[in-house]
């Protein structure tokens, strides 16, 4: 097992399942993509780490999602859980591949580290704004791996 | 005469190489016709003859035949005889060694062993026989010789000590067979048991412990049937097998806990856990540390559940093993320092209730402390103080919530307290505990104050801790919070205290919470101040039922919540929605409690006849009401629940006395045995197609108590009762009491007794109902006659009459008659599914085993063969009585039959049908985990139909159930679905954008699965 740089880290109350509610089981109501939606998409996205989802290390909030569906636009903040943390990129780019492949291609998703919350925050965000860097590094097949093992669902994939 | 005739077999089984002719024989020797000492004469010239090849047959003849024998049919001279022959014939060529073992293993278990015999057998094959050199059916051979005379011939075996002990070494030294390895491992045990291994126990641990960890997988469809948990669990018993082995064992097994592949982990765990229970307390000494910080690793790191699960259990078998020894004075220490290692590694942890190892540390605690009542003592005295103290140092309600999380942990490690002669740990800290957790009730963050109710109940959960008032306190509390907190998982949290409460300490919840309910309940809720809206009487009723768990607070409750419906049945204005609640506590308080005999005659003495009352009074004032409670569908038939399930359970007595009392009020008309003296506006005639509707319907009740008796409860009159059901039935337009009746009919069909009245009530009601449906057009009576067919069909189906087959053969025809095809896939569904309010197994109904199987087995050709020759019109019911046949049909059943049927499914999405496209996507859903291989076959069909449903406009759920499939596809074998990879994925991003949220998310669901099949092809 490698070492971890952050053995202990905190742990968050998880956010209940979204209740359904009448209108989205109604067939001619057109639901917006929400906060909320998108929250549900990347909470439960694994930590590099450890086995733990973002949303129990608070990397990602609710209150940090924003959507724009007038401008086609998706602005996610994320909280590295320590200011040296060498997974930030990691991270930020899990997020936004989650987010790539499960929005519609209309919108255009901004991936950030929340301001102050990093020692190198204005490289990572370069790097996480960067369409060329970003599509370079998934192209890297051990990166993907990486990835992937983060969006994948099932939790014993140590195994 | 037989002679010549065994002879020849005996010469053809030698020369030829059939195994024929051994079943003559050894029935000739059994039948005495045959003496043994002939066979042997006539076998002796090829026992000895010059070529190998013939010894070999000749040998194998005879151990055939002996194999064949009853195992008391020689005598002793015979078995010394022949095992004198065996054990000299080792001597012989290898090629004969086999043959010989074969004879010998038979011999074993003759029952007249000569003494000395077993031993002699043992000797000399150890002596002349390589047993590894051996095939596998051949060492298997000498492993059971080992087995048998174990059993039988222990005492003479004994003797030999440890010369027997390395000769086992050796015999399976190197063994690589499973099947074998099963033999082996359980003999170690035996061996280890009965012998000296002292010299040889490294040796022996050496020989059995080279095969862990267990990695072994069975061969698809293994007709062996080893599993490796059979090997798992024989290698365990080995390695536990004796404290000898322990100085080996154990650095073992924290070599294995160390390595990196989780199974040994776990393997290594559930092994030492197997030690601790022959192993001693100073076996473990100089193992300790290391255990521990293997332990501490798994638990804390948190990687794999399971992993973590058999450290912690192991941890708590080691520290039981530990206290064992307590009376010894080494030991004490032992455990001492032990625990004391544990304390000062996990102390500081617990100090820091905002980080992630709190609660892992709290489980290593807990799990040593479960270990034995000391060491429960020793650490509860440490810990407890410790998190008290920290919960007042944090203020942070996160931090407090995990503090308090780990100290229920702790209060309820020491409900295993048993100490004879000590009190529980806790009972020392017991007012401080409390104190903290009543304050925290008081708490504005409702985590804490669901923690605090939490942890009252666990400390009320421990036997001679709390005192009397603080109990009653609690209750109060509780109560308290019940009725007034504004939050609702803290107002859910205290009624399952109260419920606990009730089902623990019932004088308590007598006396204090269920006065305080009731004395609410009385108040007018329309004048209640804001501060508490959910205090409601549906609310406080709910209340009610859910500490009903009791028979004292039940006979209390539910009189309150009858008065409560009758109330709402006398008011002129109708309140649906309070009825419905009303009805639902007490259906679920008579679910839960009617088991107990004490509970159904209360149930049926004071609820029973009274429910019956009320609906009867509802039923046959209908002139002065435009609506009532009781006549809406819903609050109808859950009442009828509640009347079914108390019936149900009725004794025969019981059963018969309510018979004669129904079918006086439903078929005599004598409604005034129940109203009484209460008004009637009419005479109360359910069984008349004339009757009102609000009358007809009332065969809900009806069915609800005939149709839910014992089937020794004997309906007088029967058949008459039958022809007018049937006739009801035919007349009736209003569909509620239509379905009532015809069940009804089912139902008691279904349970009459057999014989020939029976048959000639069947074969004259089918000559009628045949006539209606061909000529029942006219008079519109077809569908009645159809669906009467249908359920009748189902009562014998059930029942597995023989008239049955008949009737679903002319169900078959329905599809092809223009006028009933549109109801002929109905019929499959009402065979098929399970209605629960009628024929079930609650209610008695017979039910032949295998029903579904047999009766679709029955109807699958012909529905396959209509469906491929009837016109394009008709192909759907065709389709849709299929899908109906796979969504019941038990599913082994169906998976031997599916592969001509995965055809029809794809034709049945193709139909615009959206019931028809839902249930055959659920059941694709099923068959891609049931059957991978055989829909696997067919994705370059399916895919792109799939892909086209999940952008099927008129219904969201059909493209749910569409984008479901699709997610589900992607655990195929990774072969089949890559090559899709691309096309689903760039499909897949249209209903990324769908206008319905649920679809969005089935979406993006089913597309991240489809960009993972890369990641898992690994």
């Amino acid at each position: 097992m490698p070492i971890l740089e952050n053995v202990n880290p905190e742990i968050h109350q998880k956010a209940s399942a979204r209740e359904i509610t009448h209108a989205e089981e109604d067939d001619d109501v057109v639901d917006e993509i929400d906060g909320r939606e998108i929250f549900d998409l990347i909470r439960n996205i694994n930590d590099p780490e450890h086995p733990l989802s973002l949303e129990e290390l608070n990397v990602v909030e609710n209150s940090r999602v924003h959507v724009d569906n007038a401008q086609n636009r998706v602005m996610v903040d994320f909280t590295p859980t320590i200011p040296h943390c060498s997974m930030a990129t990691l991270i930020g780019l899990s997020i936004r591949v989650k987010l790539l492949r499960s929005l519609p291609n209309r919108f255009k998703v901004d991936v950030r580290i929340t301001p102050g919350t990093h020692a190198s925050e204005e490289a990572v965000n370069k790097q996480l704004a960067d369409k060329e860097r970003v599509a370079a590094a998934l192209e890297n097949s051990h990166l993907l791996e990486v990835v992937n093992q983060c969006l994948s669902s099932n939790k014993t994939s140590s195994e | 005469m037989a002679a010549p005739m065994w002879i020849n077999a005996l010469e053809v089984y030698v020369n030829g190489h059939q195994a024929t002719g051994v079943d003559t024989i050894s029935k000739g020797i059994i039948g005495k016709e045959i003496q043994l000492v002939e066979l042997i004469e006539k076998l002796g010239p090829h026992l000895t003859s010059a070529d190998t090849a013939v010894r070999c047959r000749g040998t194998r003849l005879l151990g055939e035949v002996l194999h064949r024998l009853p195992k008391d049919f020689l005598t002793i001279k015979e078995v010394e005889l022949l095992v004198n022959f065996f054990s000299d014939r080792l001597k012989d060529h290898h090629s004969v060694t086999p043959h010989v073992l074969f004879g010998l293993l038979a011999m074993s278990t003759f029952t007249h062993l000569p003494p000395g015999s077993g031993q002699q057998m043992v000797k000399e094959v150890s002596k002349e026989v390589h047993v590894q050199s051996l095939a596998q059916a051949d060492r298997r051979s000498a492993y059971s010789i080992l087995i048998n005379l174990l059993h039988t011939k222990m005492e003479e075996l004994k003797p030999m000590g440890a010369d027997f002990v390395y000769s086992f070494i050796q015999t399976m030294d190197g063994e690589r067979d499973p099947r074998n390895l099963v033999l082996a491992f359980n003999i170690v045990p035996v061996i280890v048991q009965n012998f000296p291994i002292g010299m040889f126990a490294e040796e022996l641990f050496e020989v059995t412990s080279c095969y862990f960890p267990i990695d072994f997988t069975p061969p698809p469809n293994d007709p062996h049937g080893v599993t490796k948990d059979e090997l798992v669990l024989g290698l365990q018993r080995c390695m536990a097998a004796t404290p000898l082995f322990a100085q080996y064992c154990l650095p073992l097994l924290i070599e294995k806990m160390t390595s990196d592949v989780q199974s040994a982990k776990k393997d290594a765990f559930h092994t030492l856990a197997k030690c601790t229970e022959t192993y001693a307390a100073k076996d473990f000494q100089e193992f300790l540390s290391s255990l521990f910080m293997c332990m501490k690793r798994e638990v804390l790191s948190g990687v794999s559940e399971m992993v973590e699960g058999a450290a912690l259990s192991a941890l708590t078998a080691v520290v039981s093993v530990l206290s064992t020894g307590v009376q010894q004075k080494n030991s004490e220490t032992l455990l001492d320092g032990f625990l004391k290692d544990i304390i000062k590694d996990c102390r500081h942890h617990l100090t820091q209730p905002e980080l992630k190892l709190m609660y892992p540390s709290g489980k290593l605690l807990q799990a040593a402390a479960a270990g034995s009542d000391q060491a429960c003592c020793i650490i509860l005295r440490e810990i407890i103080p410790l998190l008290l103290e920290q919960f007042h140092k944090h203020t942070q309600v996160l931090n407090r919530r995990s503090v308090l999380d780990v100290l229920l942990g702790f209060i309820k490690i020491s409900k295993r307290f048993n100490g004879s002669d000590e009190k529980n740990p806790v009972a020392e800290y017991k007012d401080a505990i409390m104190t903290v957790l009543f304050s925290l009730l008081s708490e504005t963050n409702f985590l804490l104050r669901c923690a605090g109710l939490t942890g009252i109940v666990g400390m009320l959960t421990l036997t001679g801790v709390t005192s009397e008032e603080e109990q009653c306190l609690a209750a109060e509390h509780m109560l308290k919070l019940v009725l007034e907190d504004k939050d609702s998982s803290v107002r859910t949290e205290a009624t399952t205290a109260l419920t606990f409460m009730s089902s623990e300490l019932t004088w308590i919840a007598c006396k204090i919470v269920l006065p305080k309910l009731v004395e609410y309940l009385k108040t007018d809720f329309m004048e209640t101040d804001q501060s508490s809206p959910h205090l409601s009487s549906g609310y406080l009723l709910n209340t009610l039922a859910a500490i009903s768990v009791h028979k004292d607070i039940i006979q209390e409750t539910v009189p309150i919540l009858y008065q409560q419906l009758e109330d709402l049945t006398n008011r002129p204005e109708t309140d649906y929605s309070e009825a419905e609640l009303c009805l639902n506590c007490i259906a679920n308080i008579v679910q839960s409690s009617v088991q107990e005999k004490e509970n159904l005659d209360f149930f049926y003495e004071h609820l029973l006849q009274k429910l019956l009352k009320i609906s009867l009074q509802s039923f046959i004032n209908y002139l002065s009401r435009t609506e009532h409670v009781l006549w809406k569908q819903d609050i109808l038939l859950k009442l009828c629940s509640v009347i079914r399930t108390i019936c149900q359970h009725l004794s025969q007595r019981q059963g018969e006395e309510m018979v004669k009392n129904v079918l006086a009020v439903y078929v005599e008309g004598q409604s005034h045995l129940w109203l009484g003296g209460a008004e009637a506006e009419g005479a109360f005639k359910p069984l008349q197609a004339s009757s009102p509707w609000q009358q007809t319907q009332a065969l809900h009740v009806f069915l609800a108590v005939i149709c839910a008796l014992h089937q020794n409860v004997l309906v007088p009159s029967l058949y008459s009762l039958l022809d007018m059901l049937v006739n009801l039935t035919l007349q009736l337009s209003h569909s509620l009491s239509q379905l009532g009746t015809v069940k009804c009919l089912a139902g008691l069909i279904n349970k009459a007794p057999q014989g020939t009245e029976l048959d000639s009530y069947l074969e004259s009601l089918k000559q009628k109902l045949e006539t209606l449906l061909n000529t029942g057009v006219e008079s519109g009576q077809h569908q009645g006659a159809a669906l009467v067919w249908q359920w009748v069909t189902k009562a014998l189906v059930l029942r597995g009459h023989p008239i049955s087959g008949k009737f679903v053969e002319k169900m078959m025809t329905f599809f092809e008659n223009s006028n009933l095809n549109k109801l002929a896939a109905d019929g499959f569904y009402i065979v098929m599914a399970e209605f629960d309010d009628v024929m079930t197994k609650h209610m008695h109904a017979i039910i032949r085993p295998l029903y579904k199987q047999r009766f679709f087995h029955l109807t699958l050709p012909g529905l396959i063969q209509g469906f491929n020759s009837t016109i394009a019109d008709r192909k759907q019911f065709y389709l849709t009585a299929l899908s109906y046949l796979l969504r019941f049909v038990p599913k082994q059943v169906l998976l031997s039959e599916l592969p001509p049927l995965v055809p029809l499914l794809v034709q049945s999405l193709l139909i615009e049908e959206v019931s028809l496209q839902l249930s055959t996507m659920t059941t694709m859903y099923d068959l891609m985990h049931d059957a991978p291989l055989i829909l696997g076959e067919y994705l370059d069909t399916l895919i792109p139909k799939f892909l086209k449903l999940s952008r099927y406009e008129p219904s969201m759920k059909v493209r749910i159930a569409a984008l479901q499939c699709l997610g589900m596809m992607t655990t195929l074998p990774q072969h089949l679905t890559t090559p899709h990879q691309k096309t689903v994925v760039r499909e897949l991003a249209h209903p990324l954008d769908d206008k319905k949220r649920l679809v969005r998310k089935e979406a993006a669901q089913a597309r991240g699965e489809w960009y993972l099949l890369e990641t898992m092809q690994k």
